[in-house]
């Protein structure tokens, strides 16, 4: 059937999509989102960081400048030092000597000797500079406008950077001023970067507004790197930038240096990959998860598809076979269920059932028959192949129905008849009778076929008189609908006759035969004569079935077409009340 | 810019002639005084400052007399000492610490090492000029002498005034000095007449101070540190 089997698939498919796509969906959100998250995380992260580390450097700078400052005013309270400036101020070779030493003893990289004018009495790192001005009066005005006299600062000599101490030499009034240095070069940079874990190169931008290195913790390759990659930038002071240098990000900080006599930087650098390092863990395991789950959703979803698809592939077939007639319901495994599927199969099996079990009575009859009936057929085994037993037959018929049919139109004429047949049928079916056939305005029922009634008179009696009382109620609606009333006239008969089912295959009817039927027939139109003034009129079999239960006037005895003997028929009045057991 | 030992060549004017006017002027009528107010431009009196007259007509006598430097409370008492040429001056230790007291001012280098109570000679301050005294125990220990060739000067006290006594009638150039001044004391100086009857009156001097470069001492007083 492959109708089914592409319904099938394009129904678990479409779950299966449906489903899978908004857990995809989700997932990769989820895992974009996360991904975003960690970027900007760590970028921060590498900020706060660089920031830290230049706060670091300019501590380490300031503790290396307090040291050495210290270290300077011990060597100006120096008394033989003082003795020697003070005794001997124009023996500069006994200066010079004295300088050395103290400088020597501290391990600075220089010591200056600087007149009070501003005059350059020693310079031990430029000594060609004896005599001439200081190069860096900036700060000796700096000191002598500081309350302890002292002042520190950057400088640039000779292509490399120096940090500058300036201490009064007091003796006791300043009589001169002394200063002490060292170098920022590569050891201060590995010092520096070993602190605070990340790159430092010093930078000096010379007059032609490029960029050098002066000093850096990156080996000559990645060095040239840095210098091409900062060249000739500008405006970068302060900023974080990312700079590739060989193909390795580096966040970068270029923080300026206050250098008095030129412009400097210290460009601290991170390598992004080894921040991101700790994130593209988290990443790769989210990245697991995300396909896992996925992967579970497809089972999972694999698996409530089939436990729906498969009990309504199981139901549309037996629906199909229903179709086709086959009422066989089997074991269904979805019998036992609990949920809504589970609901759905016993209902259906309850009505494939019903069906079977109606099928069954109107294969049995050619007929529908009261549920009772139906119950009892399916039960036992009965023969429909023709057989004699003593049946009770009842006939109704309308009086003046032809008449009536000229007066009205056919879809109200149809709407009265059927009421009437309704109601007639109902009071039948509820005495146990089964109606055999409707012949234009007349019913035929049957009583005690096909199941053995043993009251079937009494039962046949009681439903005559109760279809008089249904009449009776049908006709005040009628008359207030239509004005008009209906009659009858029933005709009731027991005789033993032919039951069976008469017909062809294609189309029988379970009915009886025989000459009880005409009799039955002949009682009914009988009540039409204006002499009997009867509406029910019974015969004498019948009616000595029924032990007095009924009050009833006898009529006499009639000839019967076709019947020798004579029948006796009574008018059936009603019940007899006040009898003990009487029904 | 702080004190350079070249400057101060203050009160230091040598006239011989006017040495024997002033022999003659001696004995003449009463000698008058110069009462001198020294304030700074913002108003407040400068302590410590050392005025002199030196007489324009005529000239100085030299006194030889003695003046003392002690060490009190490891301090130089007084702060500021003014002295004329060819005085010889003390420096009792009244401290129960040793002190060792040095100069490297060209008007006079010395230094008394490590000494307890009153060395034996006193120093003669034989040249004119201005004289820093140190400590190389305690740092923050300095002291001047400031040597003039006059007779006649005074040291202002809290209030920023100070008298000069006795001075024969006559024009003077009435100069101040003090550690602090800004620029050279003949920048500020003035011209002042003195009559036989009477002073001339207040004379007032604006000066200009720059910030005091000591080092203080520590704030307890025994913690014998710098700030």
């Amino acid at each position: 059937m492959p109708d089914s089997i592409l319904r099938f698939r394009t129904f678990r498919g479409r779950l299966a999509f449906v489903f899978l796509s908004l857990v995809a969906l989700v997932l990769a959100a989820s895992f974009f989102i996360a991904l975003q998250a960690n970027r900007r995380y760590a970028l921060r992260q590498i900020e706060t960081n660089l920031r830290t580390g230049a706060r670091i450097f300019s501590a380490l700078t300031e503790h290396r400048l307090d040291q050495v400052t210290n270290e300077a005013r011990l060597l100006a309270s120096d008394y033989g030092f003082k003795q020697a400036f003070g005794t001997s101020g124009e023996d500069r070779a006994t200066i010079r000597l004295a300088m050395q030493n103290r400088r020597d003893r501290v391990k600075a990289d220089f010591i200056l000797l600087v007149s009070l004018e501003g005059q350059t009495l020693y310079d031990s790192d430029q000594p060609r500079r004896d005599g001439l001005p200081f190069d860096l009066p900036g700060l000796i005005t700096a000191a002598e406008e500081n309350d302890a006299l002292q002042a520190r600062g950057l400088a640039l000599r000779q292509g490399k950077l120096f940090a500058v101490v300036v201490v009064p030499l007091l003796a006791p009034a300043p009589v001169a001023w002394i200063g002490l240095g060292f170098r920022i070069d590569d050891a201060f940079a590995a010092e520096l970067g070993a602190l605070s874990k990340q790159s430092v190169s010093f930078l000096q931008r010379n007059d032609s507004t490029q960029w050098i290195i002066l000093a850096s913790t990156f080996d000559v390759g990645k060095r040239n790197e840095l210098q091409r990659a900062i060249g000739a930038l500008t405006g970068a002071s302060g900023r974080i930038l990312q700079l590739a240098l060989g193909g390795e990000r580096f966040v970068t900080l270029i923080e300026p240096l206050d250098v008095r006599n030129g412009a400097a930087a210290v460009a601290l650098q991170r390598s992004l990959k080894e921040e991101l390092a700790p994130f593209r863990a988290l990443e790769a395991a989210l990245l697991f998860v995300g396909c896992g789950g996925l992967v579970l959703s497809a089972i999972a979803v694999a698996g409530i598809a089939r436990s729906i698809s498969r009990p309504v592939l199981r139901l549309a077939e037996s629906v199909h076979r229903v179709e086709g007639g086959d009422y066989t319901t089997g074991d269904s495994p979805d019998f036992g269920r609990a949920d809504e599927l589970g609901q759905l199969t016993r209902s259906f099996q309850n009505m494939t059932a019903g069906l079977a079990e109606r099928d069954k009575v109107r294969d049995l009859l050619g007929k529908v028959a009261s549920p009772a009936i139906a119950a009892e057929l399916t039960r036992g085994q009965l023969t429909f192949g023709g057989e004699e037993r003593k049946v009770t037959i009842l006939f109704s018929d309308l009086r003046d129905f032809t008449t009536l049919s000229e007066q009205l139109m056919p879809p109200q004429l149809l709407e009265i008849l059927n009421a009437y047949f309704t109601r007639m049928s109902r009071v039948v079916d509820a005495h146990g009778g089964v109606i055999d056939k409707y012949i234009g305005d007349a019913i035929m029922a049957l009583f005690g076929a096909p199941l053995n009634t043993p009251d079937q008179a009494r039962r046949a009696l009681e439903s005559a008189l109760e279809m008089r009382m249904a009449l009776n109620e049908l006709n005040r609606e009628l008359l207030a609908g239509t004005g008009r009333v209906l009659r009858f006239g029933i005709g009731i008969h027991t005789a033993t006759v032919v039951a069976g089912n008469i017909g062809s295959p294609q189309r029988y009817n379970y009915t009886v035969i025989g000459d009880g039927v005409n009799v039955a027939s002949r009682l009914q139109a009988l009540t039409r004569k204006p002499e009997y003034d009867a509406e029910i009129i019974v015969s004498d079999a019948t009616l000595s079935e029924t032990f007095g239960v009924f009050r009833s006037r006898q009529l006499g005895d009639v000839a019967v077409k076709g019947k020798q003997q004579l029948v006796g028929i009574h008018a059936l009045l009603g019940r007899r009340e006040r009898e003990e057991g009487a029904r | 810019m702080p004190v350079s030992e070249a400057m101060p060549r203050i009160c230091a004017r040598r006239d011989v002639v006017g040495a024997v006017l002033l022999f003659t002027l001696q004995f003449t009528a009463c000698a008058g005084n110069i009462e001198v107010e020294i304030k700074e431009s913002g108003g407040t009196p400068v302590a410590d400052a050392v005025v002199c007259a030196t007489p324009l007509t005529g000239g100085t006598s030299a006194l030889k007399g003695k003046a003392i430097v002690a060490q009190k409370n490891k301090q130089f008492v007084p702060y500021v000492t003014a002295v004329q040429k060819g005085t010889a001056v003390q420096f009792p230790n009244q401290d129960d610490v040793k002190h060792h007291i040095y100069s490297f001012s060209p008007a006079k280098k010395f230094e008394l090492p490590l000494y307890a109570g009153t060395p034996a000679d006193p120093v003669v301050f034989d040249k004119a000029g201005l004289v820093t005294l140190g400590c190389n125990i305690h740092d923050w220990m300095i002291g001047y002498i400031l040597v003039v060739e006059t007779p006649w000067f005074a040291v202002t006290t809290g209030n920023g005034r100070a008298q000069l006594r006795g001075l024969p009638a006559g024009t003077y150039q009435v100069e101040v000095w003090q550690p602090r001044l800004k620029g050279p004391s003949a920048r500020t100086a003035q011209r002042v007449a003195v009559s036989a009857d009477n002073s001339p009156g207040t004379v007032s001097f604006r000066v200009d101070l720059k910030p005091d470069f000591r080092p203080r001492r520590g704030p307890t007083g025994t913690e014998e540190g710098y700030r």
